[in-house]
């Protein structure tokens, strides 16, 4: 009988094969693929929003409007953005009346980027899931667009979506919400391969303020788009 | 005894295949969920149901459910297996109009037939999206939403996946047609989902009492696979 000694490749440039781990009672060790695309470095995370101040949503300042998205992570010729964890936490406001309504909307436009520029919003600057790599996000991303955004993005699908009305018995102003947040973390992520856009928004009839966080990968579409 | 050092390999999923050396980090061996590399072949689809901001009304009249008339039909061929992977729902819901008013929802499953030729005339035809997004059109689902006629053959109701139920009652002594309901979502992301072989019909639903109504948003993740992938195990 002869023992095979199980072994595979590291990612380190000119790496070869090293042993295979296991526990003592005989478990093969694994590792997600999307984990070890976090630890070689193609993993980002971007927030929205200062430390206890949210971002103003909606077009002018109430209802969501598709050419005022509140994040955009535009993914470029070459790039394949996959979603890993979209967060995003409302203050919601007074109510002014009856049916008032407050929404968060997840989307994807999946053939073309906005080719936003600072004017359009704020430049956020994604940081890298592996803390000790600085900058170099191949995705644009921008918070907090009002109206300019060079192409507004086409909604192609939804990912997630939020939505609250409120009703009171008496009079609705001066009126509670309960909380509103969303949280897109799905167990099987859609890949957007670019060009294409994800954008995020919230919003409502009356004025909602709200904060953001996303994780993404960011990784060369030939690992996606040689596959059949 | 002797012990061979093994340097795994595996064959690609491309068009040529390759063997491609199998990787690891610290010793752990990297590995990728089937049902991702379902959606990185193709394989997966992703429908919305609503616009950006007005949601679709469920129930039959525009109230409670009808069978015949489902919010979300997924006719599912023979030769395709579906597989559902997330279906996420949120209500606008409505003014209470009384003690005991309700909203549901629903997934249903119909393990042995396909509904209906949809015309679009009492429906909306849903083209489904692929979620590896270079990938245009083609997907073996025949989808519609919003159905507000009686489909030709009702759905049997083999199996509910999802039932979401929230009913209402006004503690105080006050009138309950002026009365907040809480959110309404519902998240169904099963962890091991069902295979549903066509022919067969995924279908689901939302509704509610209240002569006003009761709309809702909708958006889904599945995946469309070949039968024979599946039905030659034993």
């Amino acid at each position: 009988m002869t023992d095979a000694l199980v072994q595979a490749k590291g990612y380190a440039s000119g790496a070869t094969a090293s042993d295979l781990k296991a526990l003592p009672d005989g478990a093969l060790v694994v590792g997600d693929w999307l984990d070890a695309m976090i630890a070689r470095g193609f993993g980002w995370h971007t927030t929205v929003g200062a430390f206890s101040t949210g971002i103003v949503g909606g077009g002018a300042g109430t209802v969501m409007l598709a050419t005022d998205p509140e994040l955009v992570i535009e993914v470029p010729l070459g790039q394949t953005m996959v979603p890993l964890r979209i967060g995003v936490q409302l203050e919601l406001p007074l109510t002014n009346a009856d049916d008032d309504e407050s929404e968060i909307l997840i989307t994807v436009d999946r053939t073309q980027v906005g080719g936003s520029v600072a004017a359009d919003g704020t430049v956020e600057i994604p940081l890298n899931m592996r803390t000790d790599i600085g900058s170099g996000c191949p995705c644009d991303v921008l918070s907090a667009l009002t109206g300019a955004a060079a192409i507004t993005p086409t909604r192609s699908f939804d990912l997630a979506h939020r939505t609250s009305v409120v009703d009171v018995q008496g009079s609705s102003t001066s009126t509670l919400w309960t909380e509103s947040h969303l949280l897109y973390e799905p167990k099987h992520p859609i890949y957007i391969v670019g060009p294409a856009t994800l954008a995020v928004y919230w919003g409502g009839t009356v004025a909602t303020s709200g904060f953001a966080q996303a994780e993404f990968l960011s990784i060369p579409s030939s690992l996606v788009t040689e596959l059949v | 005894m002797t012990t061979v050092d093994t340097q795994l390999q595996a064959t690609s999923y491309t068009p040529d295949p390759v063997l491609a050396d199998l990787r690891e980090i610290d010793g752990a061996l990297i590995t990728d969920d089937w049902i991702d590399a379902q959606i990185l072949r193709g394989r997966g689809w992703q429908i919305n149901i609503g616009d950006l901001t007005t949601p679709i009304r469920g129930g039959g009249a525009g109230t409670v459910f009808d069978e015949d008339q489902p919010e979300l039909i997924v006719d599912i061929p023979k030769g395709t297996t579906c597989i559902p992977l997330r279906m996420h729902m949120q209500g606008e819901v409505v003014l209470g109009a009384a003690d005991d008013d309700f909203c549901e929802y629903i997934i249903t499953v119909d393990r042995t037939a396909i509904n209906d030729a949809f015309s679009g005339s009492t429906e909306t035809i849903e083209v489904p999206l692929n979620m590896r997004t270079d990938i245009i059109g083609g997907c073996p689902l025949t989808v519609a939403s919003a159905v507000t006629g009686n489909i030709t053959a009702a759905p049997t109701r083999s199996m509910e996946l999802m039932r979401h139920v929230v009913g209402f009652d006004v503690a105080i002594a006050g009138t309950p047609t002026e009365t907040f309901w809480q959110n309404f979502d519902v998240l169904y992301e099963p962890k091991t989902p069902p295979m549903i072989v066509g022919p067969a019909t995924l279908n689901a639903y939302w509704g509610t009492n209240i002569s006003g109504g009761f709309s809702a948003f909708m958006q889904v993740s599945l995946l469309a696979i070949p039968s024979e992938t599946l039905v030659e195990l034993a």
